[in-house]
């Protein structure tokens, strides 16, 4: 069965999968990632981050002040990466199958 | 600082100081990023979910707070009772066709005893979309369930056609908050959690336990001797007569059980889910009480046992609740990603 992440909480956590990402750079991720389907707005951003960071998942990794704007950089935990890792792996799994399904089933040569 | 620099500055001022104090200038650095060169003003789009999570965290109604966490956890369970409780409605009680012999006297609506079948389509609408998963549809038919319900009485007394009882709809506007105040992005994939499913399974419980006490009333055979005369005996008499607040008690024993179960989880260490539990139950109180006072009056006190068992189950719910905040620490990370 796949394990049951939420989609804002799956996507925060593939775009810090490649390395750490300040706010900006996690919503700029998100939408390439997506395809521009998705776009994360500041405020539902700091929502899922305050309760990743509860849950152990994400950490606040360094900072920076670029223009005279400071900037949190924010990566995965080993929990996070864990989490990220099991769901990803299940869902293309899944995925995988689905594909096969449709390649087997009649009528779809 | 810039126009838009400065607007933005009002809006994060209502989060809470400290939080301002630690994030105000990251969320500053963030919302800046997403806006065009030239802008002057917040983009709506931006400045809705900004100050929307600046209340919650605010008023501790945040996912990363015990509350936050608790609404987010009933919300959908709270949504599916509302739905059921409205489809039992508009077949018991509003739909004429079925029961036409017993239409009561006054303002009916076509084929509809009162107005309360507008509310009553709006939450079955919502309960839907949130089984069919579509979290923006839902929310947006939860908003618009609760301005319904909550304009219906004087509605119906401008318009003066029949209106279903107030309690009726002070308890399904209740049912609908947990949703309206959590943050949109909560509903995302959450009927699929584990935690929402047991809740869910929870609600339909309940909602077929209201049902089965109210059947003798259906059927007629324990109606309060108010109801009997002009009226006659019909399934309308759920949300007009005095007869519903009787078999009301059911909702006591109910909660009571619920409570139990609660009392049960915390001592496990399974606090959030218990405290959830312990949330779930608190609006079937609310109807409970609704029906005593909103149709009898304050000064009502036909049973003081009843009222006793009331309040105690008030207060432990309202304690567990509590407990489940202060301690918080679970054995596994239980509740919704």
């Amino acid at each position: 069965m796949v394990s049951e992440v939420r989609e804002p909480t799956y996507l925060v956590l593939t775009a810090l999968a490649a390395g750490p990402l300040h706010g900006y750079g996690i919503i700029k991720e998100v939408s390439s990632i997506t395809q521009g389907k998705v776009t994360i707005r500041t405020g539902s951003l700091y929502g899922t981050i305050d309760r990743l960071v509860q849950e152990g998942l994400v950490q606040a990794d360094s900072e920076e002040v670029v223009e005279g704007r400071l900037r949190r950089y924010y990566s995965l935990t080993v929990e996070g990466t864990a989490l990220l890792t099991s769901h990803a792996t299940q869902m293309a799994s899944v995925s995988k199958e689905a594909l096969r399904r449709l390649r087997v089933s009649p009528g779809m040569a | 600082m810039t126009p838009l620099e400065r607007r933005y500055g009002r809006l994060l001022s209502l989060y809470p100081k400290d939080y301002r104090a630690e994030r105000g200038a990251e969320i500053m650095s963030t919302v800046l990023g997403t806006s065009q060169p030239e802008q002057l003003w917040p983009h709506p789009k931006e400045a809705v979910p900004l100050v929307g999570h600046a209340l919650r965290m605010r008023f501790g109604l945040a996912e990363s707070q015990p509350i936050g966490r608790l609404l987010v956890a009933i919300g959908p369970a709270q949504l599916i009772l509302a739905s059921l409780i409205s489809v039992m409605s508009f077949l018991g009680a509003e739909w004429n066709p079925w029961w036409g012999r017993h239409v009561l006297p006054g303002g009916q609506v076509g084929p509809f005893q009162t107005t309360g079948f507008i509310a009553y389509v709006s939450w079955t609408a919502a309960g839907l979309a949130l089984l069919f998963k579509n979290p923006k549809v839902t929310r947006r038919l939860v908003v618009l369930s609760m301005s319904i319900t909550a304009v219906l009485v004087p509605f119906s007394r401008a318009l003066s056609l029949d209106r279903p009882i107030p309690s009726l709809l002070a308890f399904l506007f209740v049912l609908g908050l947990p949703i309206l105040v959590s943050s949109p992005q909560s509903l995302k994939g959450s009927v699929s959690d584990r935690l929402q499913k047991v809740l869910i399974a929870m609600s339909l419980l309940v909602a077929i336990a209201i049902a089965l006490a109210l059947l003798p009333v259906w059927n007629g055979s324990t109606v309060h001797q108010f109801s009997r005369g002009s009226y006659g005996l019909s399934p309308s008499i759920l949300f007009y007569r005095t007869d519903l607040v009787f078999v009301a008690t059911w909702l006591l024993w109910i909660d009571a059980a619920a409570i139990a179960v609660s009392a049960m989880l915390f001592f496990i260490g399974r606090r959030l889910l218990a405290g959830s539990v312990a949330l779930s139950g608190l609006p079937l109180l609310v109807l409970w009480f609704g029906f005593r006072y909103l149709w009898f009056g304050f000064g009502y006190n036909d049973s003081t046992a009843h009222l006793l068992v009331g309040v105690v189950l008030v207060a432990s719910s309202v304690a567990l609740v509590c407990l489940s905040m202060l301690f918080p620490k679970e054995q596994a990370m239980e509740r919704a990603r």
